[in-house]
């Protein structure tokens, strides 16, 4: 069983570190930018975002290869982020532009890119998990030892395609990893109120693979949960199910403030133990990184952002003509 | 070219197997399709020649086993996962429309999800309401799928083929009562049909029957019929839904002034229903009588046999539909 | 209350008599004397005149009936009466059928009966289509088909035997020359007999399947032959037309030379591009189509048109090109021209103009233009006024592009040059007003960027 929370730095190495931390803080000025080209009124359709979720998202990723998938949920920026995929495409997709990663037809609930083996957020709860299985089944077949991530939320705990899949998944010995980023809260109801028993990790062990869970906000615990699993995985143990605790600080949709079922001082609670600080405050104590540091990546990062803003509001809408393709290959 | 008699079940699985045995990315999974060789006996000795990797025996989860087979289609695998009923396939509905019809779309074109999804359809053994439906029309409604339903084993054996080197989902329709009841001639050498192509099984000129799937049977032994009575028509199978063969329609109906369209499925927005709108759309100017529909009737399919086939359309039904096309016209 | 019309006894041994057509549909009205259906007696086909007045009502027997004599065969309705509720007969006006019920009816036949609406002329599509190519009125026309729906064969029929309904005297046509129009698919209103006192004989017949449309050679009994080819309908149509428009609009015409020099360099330019990249075959008459479609925005009284109510005004530019076909002058439409890049224009352009010359023109393609082009350009025509297409106020006629002489910068140079003429209805236009509009096209030939701006 991984540790539930992380004391110490573990020797990963100064790169790695700032690579975590430069991510996490990527993902959340991400968000934070779409929130504002969102309310400009310069995409169409919704933003459902995740800031406050990095940790999770990070923590899995960076125990990832390149060459093994993921699959995401609605709110998969993070997710995508995280396994390398890049702020440009991944804004100009959510605008609509033919730049983006899914030429426009995808949108920010689907975006995408395969080459990183990032095989697709998805409008449909659990949607990804029929994927994951997939993927780990051919994963199996090619014997590289890649594994499969399926990132799902508490929604999914209850979709009937967890359980078909797991069961299959623990049969078959298939390398899939499944993590749950429980943000606490179904859309707009408490998860306790939806799910009987114990809990997810609970289940997963029921069905026979390990079910762990950690504080989805400490980045390292995450991560070395993560790593530990991916790796039995690899080997051909099978499956297994990571259970991460988080918070998403936004409503459930750019639009919904998220405040009308969620207290003051609940969110305030969680906001002390936001993961970007955590892990800063960490970083600081063991001379990782200094202030400075922080500030020019911060610059970085905002200028990086505010300039995939720029182009892609200059890149061109997809041409008309292009609507009847990619129906069929 | 030799050919030897076949029924629709042994040319199916002689499609599978020579597609396994040319392409290794081709795994076949379902309820008993490995040990048992399938309820239909349509995987049968596959899983001896091929092992338990290809020929996979999954719990009972169409929901699981299908996602999971859209997921290896989009990491370079051709899964062939089998629906033993098709009444079963509800239970598979978000991972075929929501996940594989549009992944390449919703990706714009990053990936291909080369799935054949095999499912049985139609009634006719009282095996009840749940057990008895044709589905066909349903996923003819999804962009981004093809479907396709032969009718004979000749056709079963070339389209499958198709469908198995075919990049995008394919949903291929096998009609139950046709397994073992239906031979016909299939040829030694390999070949292929393509998907979009109608085949014109009997030609004629008076009036034009289109049937689906099994029910071309029975449409040819009306036209065997009508013909005895100087009523010489013709008759069309489809082949596959999509891509449909609309060029092919429009002229026979262009030609002899009007049209009967048979199918298991049922009748109210059926796919009776499309290929109806295509003829009256392509063919307006030569419409001689109005366009005749005998699909299942519009009630759940009953058990007992003396209700059953009255729901399903028969030689009676069309030499009847016939006759009311040709009623007071002449040449 | 409504008279019935019965089954006539027409002679000593007559005991039923079979309908063979009716001259007269449902809703017509009939004078007393005049010829309201043809019945076949046991000794001959004979007409039969309306006893009285009135509007045909009902029709109770149908073709091919057989019904005793005395028995009713329709009704007739006079000023103010209506049918009874229990007036049915053989061939209802409504199937009467049930809707479709999908539950409790295991009969297929009700499945396929879904008539909710009544006409009175039922006709298949076929029939409809068979009726307008075959010039066959279908008021005229029997239906066999269930229900009294004309079909089609009911139509090629009528086309066959149209002369016979015209003419009450049988002996008109021949017998023979019936059968052979049958076989020869000859539409026996357009043969002229000349046989004895008119007779149309089978050599009439044969003539006529020989030259389609045309024909027919009389001979007088001193032997002198003098050839009268009947007018087709399209000839007779557009006779009319010139007549019409030349007598009524008050023509003038305006007359320029323009330097086509830059309009010859822009198709140059194109021709082969747009050849490669889009397989169009661009020519000078659609780029006058686009020129025109852009300059006459800003000159909407060159597309208004004169009525006795007053001036009809009009803002979508749907341009008229003249095409000549086997069958004459047809000017199809082609819509919106400012709204259509030069690549569509060439598209609609020739796809209009192949069916016109197949005839396969829809009726909306002849309609609403509201100025026409026209070019004899190919048959090296320096320049011609044209008669205006009515009702329209304007066309522009255009010659040949030919090197001429041209003083430019007090030199004199060889160049390209078009002769336009455009012909203007006094009434809508005055001259100044057709000259800025000409003026502008002109310029804009002779600077094709201007169009771009």
């Amino acid at each position: 069983m991984a540790q539930n929370k992380s004391e110490s730095i573990p020797d990963l190495g100064r790169d790695i570190l700032l690579e975590m931390y430069r991510r996490m803080l990527t993902i959340r000025v991400f968000e934070e930018t779409v929130f504002e080209v969102y309310r400009k009124g310069w995409m169409p359709g919704l933003a459902h975002l995740s800031d406050g979720q990095e940790a999770t998202a990070v923590g899995v990723g960076m125990a990832l290869r390149p060459d093994d998938t993921i699959t995401s949920t609605h709110r998969g920026h993070g997710h995508i982020i995280a396994k390398g995929g890049q702020v440009e495409p991944m804004m100009a997709e959510v605008m609509g532009k033919v730049t983006g990663y899914c030429r426009g037809k995808g949108g920010e609930m689907h975006i995408a890119d395969v080459s990183l083996g990032i095989l697709g957020a998805n409008g449909i709860v659990g949607g990804g998990l029929g994927i994951a299985a997939g993927s780990a089944f051919t994963a199996k077949r090619e014997g590289k030892g890649r594994v499969s991530v399926a990132f799902f939320g508490d929604g999914a705990i209850n979709q009937g395609i967890w359980y078909e899949t797991a069961n299959i998944a623990v049969l078959w010995k298939l390398p899939l990893i499944y993590v749950c980023e429980n943000n606490q809260y179904t859309q707009f109801t408490h998860w306790k109120k939806l799910v009987s028993g114990e809990g997810l990790a609970a289940r997963a062990r029921a069905m026979g693979m390990k079910g762990v869970e950690v504080d989805g906000n400490d980045v390292l615990a995450v991560y070395q949960a993560a790593c530990e699993l991916v790796e039995s995985s690899r080997k051909g143990e099978g499956p297994a199910t990571l259970v991460c605790h988080t918070i998403r600080y936004g409503g459930h949709h750019v639009g919904e403030p998220g405040t009308g079922y969620r207290s003051k001082e609940e969110m305030d609670e969680w906001k002390k133990r936001d993961p970007i600080l955590l892990f800063e405050k960490k970083l600081f104590d063991q001379e990782v990184l200094t202030p400075q540091d922080v500030e020019t990546m911060h610059d970085e990062v905002d200028k990086r952002l505010q300039s995939s803003v720029e182009v892609a509001r200059q890149d061109p809408f997809p041409d008309v003509k292009e609507v009847t393709e990619h129906v069929y290959a | 070219m030799s050919t030897r008699e076949l029924t629709f079940a042994q040319a199916i699985r002689e499609a599978l197997d020579e597609e396994m045995a040319r392409d290794e990315r081709i795994f076949i999974l379902g309820e008993d399709v490995g040990a048992w060789g399938g309820v239909f006996r349509t995987t049968e000795s596959l899983f001896q020649k091929y092992g338990g990797e290809r020929v996979i025996d999954t719990p009972l989860s169409e929901e699981g086993f299908v996602g999971l087979a859209v997921g290896a289609a989009m990491t370079g695998m051709h899964p062939v996962p089998e629906i033993m009923f098709g009444d079963f396939i509800t239970l598979a509905m978000d991972q075929i429309v929501n996940q594989a019809a549009k992944m390449r779309y919703m990706t714009g074109g990053q990936v291909q999800v080369p799935i054949t999804i095999r499912a049985t359809m139609g009634g006719g053994r009282s095996s009840g309401a749940q057990h008895s439906q044709s589905w066909h029309a349903w996923f003819a409604h999804v962009p981004g799928l093809k479907v396709v339903l032969p009718s004979t084993p000749y056709d079963a054996k070339g389209l499958l083929k198709t469908a198995l080197r075919e990049p995008n989902p394919v949903l291929f329709f096998e009609d139950k009562v046709m397994y073992h009841k239906i031979k016909g001639p299939v040829p030694e050498e390999e070949y292929l049909i393509p998907f979009g192509k109608a085949d014109i099984k009997r030609e004629g000129t008076d009036v034009t029957l289109v049937a689906l799937s099994r029910m071309i049977h029975p449409t040819l032994a009306a036209a065997e019929r009508l013909a005895a009575e100087g009523i010489n028509a013709e008759v069309i199978d489809p082949r596959t839904l999509t891509p449909l063969d609309e060029e092919t329609l429009i002229k026979s109906v262009a030609k002899t002034g009007g049209a009967v369209i048979v199918d298991e499925g049922y009748t109210h927005f059926g796919a009776t229903a499309e290929l109806a709108s295509v003829i009256a759309y392509g063919a307006f100017d030569y419409l001689d009588a109005p366009i005749e529909r005998l699909g299942a009737m519009d009630v759940p399919i009953p058990f007992s046999p003396v209700l059953e086939f009255a729901t399903i359309p028969d030689e009676d039904k069309i030499i009847a539909a016939a006759h009311r096309i040709v009623e007071g016209r002449r040449r | 209350m409504a008279s019935e019309i019965l089954m006539p006894r027409m002679g000593l041994t007559m005991e039923t008599g079979r309908i063979v057509s009716w001259l007269k549909q449902e809703g017509q009205t009939v004078k007393a004397g005049e010829p309201l259906l043809e019945i076949e007696t046991d000794k001959a086909t004979v007409e039969i005149e309306s006893l009285e007045s009135g509007m045909l009502g009902k029709i109770v027997a149908g073709f091919g009936e057989e019904i005793p004599v005395g028995g009713v065969i329709g009704y007739l309705l006079k000023d103010g009466e209506t049918l009874a509720k229990d007036m049915r007969g053989a061939i209802p006006a409504t199937t009467g059928n049930l809707p479709v019920s999908n539950v409790s009816d295991t009969s297929a036949e009700t499945q396929a009966n879904p008539a909710f609406v009544t006409t009175k002329v039922k006709a298949s599509p076929a029939a409809l289509h068979l009726a307008q190519q075959l010039g066959v009125s279908l008021a005229q026309v029997n239906g066999s088909g269930p229900n009294g729906r004309i079909v089609a064969w009911n139509v090629t029929e009528a086309a066959q035997s149209a002369a016979k309904t015209h003419q009450p005297d049988s002996g008109r046509i021949s017998p023979l020359a019936r059968r052979v129009a049958a076989d020869l698919g000859v539409n026996l209103t357009l043969v002229k007999g000349s046989g004895l006192r008119g007779v149309v004989t089978r050599r009439d017949v044969e003539l006529a399947g020989q030259t389609p449309g045309r024909v027919s050679a009389v001979e007088t009994a001193a032997g002198d032959s003098t050839k009268i080819e009947p007018f087709t309908r399209i000839q007779r149509v557009m006779a009319e037309r010139m007549m019409q428009s030349f007598s009524t609009a008050p023509h003038f015409y305006l007359h320029v030379e323009v330097d086509a020099r830059q309009m010859v360099a822009l198709r140059g330019q194109l021709l082969p591009r747009l050849e490669k990249r889009d397989s169009v075959h661009l020519t000078f008459t659609d780029l006058l189509i686009y020129f025109c479609a852009r300059t006459l925005p800003k000159h909407s009284l060159v597309m208004a048109q004169w009525t006795t109510e007053g001036l009809k005004r009009f803002s979508r530019v749907h341009i008229g090109i003249a095409v000549e076909t086997e069958n004459g002058l047809i000017v199809p439409v082609l819509r919106d021209a400012d709204k259509l890049g030069l690549v569509e224009i060439a598209r609609q352009r020739v796809d209009l103009a192949e069916r016109a010359r197949q005839s396969k023109l829809l009726p909306n393609e002849f309609e609403e233009g509201v100025f026409t082009i026209t070019n004899l350009g190919m048959y090296h025509i320096d320049s011609f006024d044209a008669i205006l297409n009515p009702p329209q106020a304007a066309i522009l006629a255009v010659g040949q592009i030919k090197e001429r002489a041209l003083v430019e910068n007090g030199q004199l140079v060889p160049a390209a040059m078009v002769n336009l003429s455009l012909s203007v209805d006094h009434r809508v236009l005055d001259g100044a007003r057709g000259a800025r509009f000409l003026n502008e096209l002109v310029e804009m030939i002779e600077t094709p960027g201007l169009s771009m701006a």
